[in-house]
């Protein structure tokens, strides 16, 4: 079975700006797929649509076969969004309230949404962090605990976007080897404007102007290719 | 960024520090209404509030020279009021000040003021400086207070040091850019300013409501549960309440 299948999907915001249009792409249980794109090309409005929080104008959207028009909660728990902002994703006064967010919400009990949040923190290595205030850590580290608050939901899917931005080169190497390996037991869609991120996926293709116009296979093919810069 | 100004020494290890955010809060606030409802002429009873309230203060190890610099915040209050004094009527006598005279029902208006707004500010300090604003919004929660309310507090504590950031951000942006500003030019920049404060918060507000949905928000705020009281909680209440009792009993 297919983990995302999208056909054919447009949307166009309320201002008039066309994001996407006809946008096809299928993904396999365990793959990791790139997207690539210029800034206003329709990455993260497509990421949106992975998890139902903009549902499709025109075309489908399928997670493990459910429509998310129909299914929005259950496809919620399989996908895991970790958006671009640490700062947006992390809302509450402790690193533990943050974590548990998604847990809580799913209605487990006391001591299993406690052994998640322990595990998610573990697993992005800030275990002892529970007690933290978002606004005491690093701009890394925040990146880590967003997550972090997804992987305690223990989802299927990660859907990361710009997972890499504005992170110094040391921090960033670290970062890419975690993503290596989450990699390992997560079907992964990374959108980014980042070249080094292409090794760490199984397919990479380029977005423009709301289109999947082309598939990627090493850097030098982005700049081979023609770009329109969508109008914002 | 120096990200203290709310709960500055409410890490450190105290008996104060380790009581139930729900005990000190009851606390706060009978010590509050005790304190409002005792006559100002009874002045003994409020030199036994603040020895009351000092001895906790001393027991926390919060510095003592942090809380009465803090508590200076009253003064533009007790101010404002100080200067209508000359004008209120009332009997009992007068004080002569050489061009105007205060009687002494007005002076007992002030010192009310005075005294009480001193001593619930520093109640105030004591119990932001003993416990960290997370454990003080979980307190508020297990005492049954509205969840949208500690929501909405919640929020405004990870958000102001966010905003701020931005806000110190625009300033230096303005900064550096800015050659001699005439009064009027410095005037419509900074509302420029907080316009654009605004619309940069309405739209963090919508992200951060979509990352909420994204893990499974549907307008529920459930919290799982922390806490229990000890015996020390238990004990320190019962000693607070028999001394406040006793304040208001004796004389």
């Amino acid at each position: 079975m297919k983990a995302i299948e999208i056909k054919n999907l447009h949307y166009t915001y309320p201002d008039g700006t066309k994001a996407l249009r006809g946008v096809n792409l299928d993904i396999k249980k365990g793959e990791s797929v790139y997207l690539i794109g210029p800034n206003g090309s329709g990455k993260s409005t497509l990421l949106l649509h992975l998890n139902g929080i903009l549902q499709p104008q025109r075309g489908t959207v399928r997670v493990f076969g459910m429509d998310v028009r129909e299914k929005t909660k259950e496809v919620r728990r399989k996908v895991g969004l970790v958006f671009q902002d640490p700062d947006d994703q992390l809302f509450m006064p402790t690193v533990f309230e943050d974590v548990a967010f998604g847990p809580v919400n799913m209605k487990l009990d006391e001591e299993e949404v406690k052994k998640r949040v322990k595990k998610a923190l573990e697993a992005v290595g800030l275990d002892e962090f529970e007690n933290r205030s978002p606004h005491h850590l690093s701009y890394g580290e925040k990146k880590r605990v967003a997550i972090a608050t997804v992987l305690s939901m223990e989802p299927e899917i990660l859907v990361l976007d710009e997972p890499t931005l504005a992170l110094d080169p040391w921090i960033k190497r670290d970062f890419i080897k975690f993503l290596e390996e989450l990699r390992k037991n997560h079907t992964m869609v990374i959108a980014a404007h980042d070249l080094d991120l292409i090794k760490l996926s199984d397919r990479t293709y380029l977005l423009n102007n709301g289109k999947i116009t082309r598939r990627i296979n090493k850097k030098s093919d982005i700049f081979n290719s023609k770009i329109t810069v969508a109008k914002l | 960024m120096k990200h203290h100004f709310l709960d500055q020494h409410s890490n450190l290890h105290s008996p104060v520090h380790a009581l139930d955010p729900r005990v000190k809060i009851i606390a706060f606030f009978s010590f509050l209404f005790f304190v409002i409802f005792t006559p100002i002429t009874q002045a003994q009873k409020f030199v036994l509030y603040g020895t009351l309230i000092f001895s906790i203060i001393l027991i926390s190890r919060v510095p003592l020279k942090f809380v009465l610099k803090r508590s200076l915040v009253i003064i533009p209050f007790v101010g404002f009021v100080a200067i209508g004094l000359p004008f209120l009527g009332g009997t009992g006598g007068s004080y002569n000040f050489g061009f105007f005279k205060i009687t002494y029902s007005a002076f007992l208006i002030f010192l009310n003021l005075l005294v009480k707004s001193w001593l619930c500010v520093l109640a105030m300090i004591t119990l932001t400086s003993t416990t960290t604003f997370s454990k003080l919004l979980n307190g508020f929660q297990r005492l049954k207070v509205p969840k949208v309310f500690v929501m909405i507090l919640s929020f405004m504590y990870r958000y102001i040091f966010v905003l701020g950031g931005e806000l110190a951000q625009m300033r230096r942006a303005r900064d550096a850019r800015t050659f001699n500003p005439s009064w009027t030019q410095s005037v419509k920049t900074a509302g420029c300013m907080i316009g654009t404060l605004f619309i940069r918060s309405y739209e963090k507000g919508e992200r951060i409501y979509t990352a909420m949905r994204s893990r499974g928000f549907n307008g529920e705020i459930r919290l799982i549960h922390e806490f229990k009281a000890r015996r020390a909680d238990i004990l320190f209440i019962a000693v607070f309440f028999s001394l406040l009792t006793l304040i208001l009993v004796i004389a």
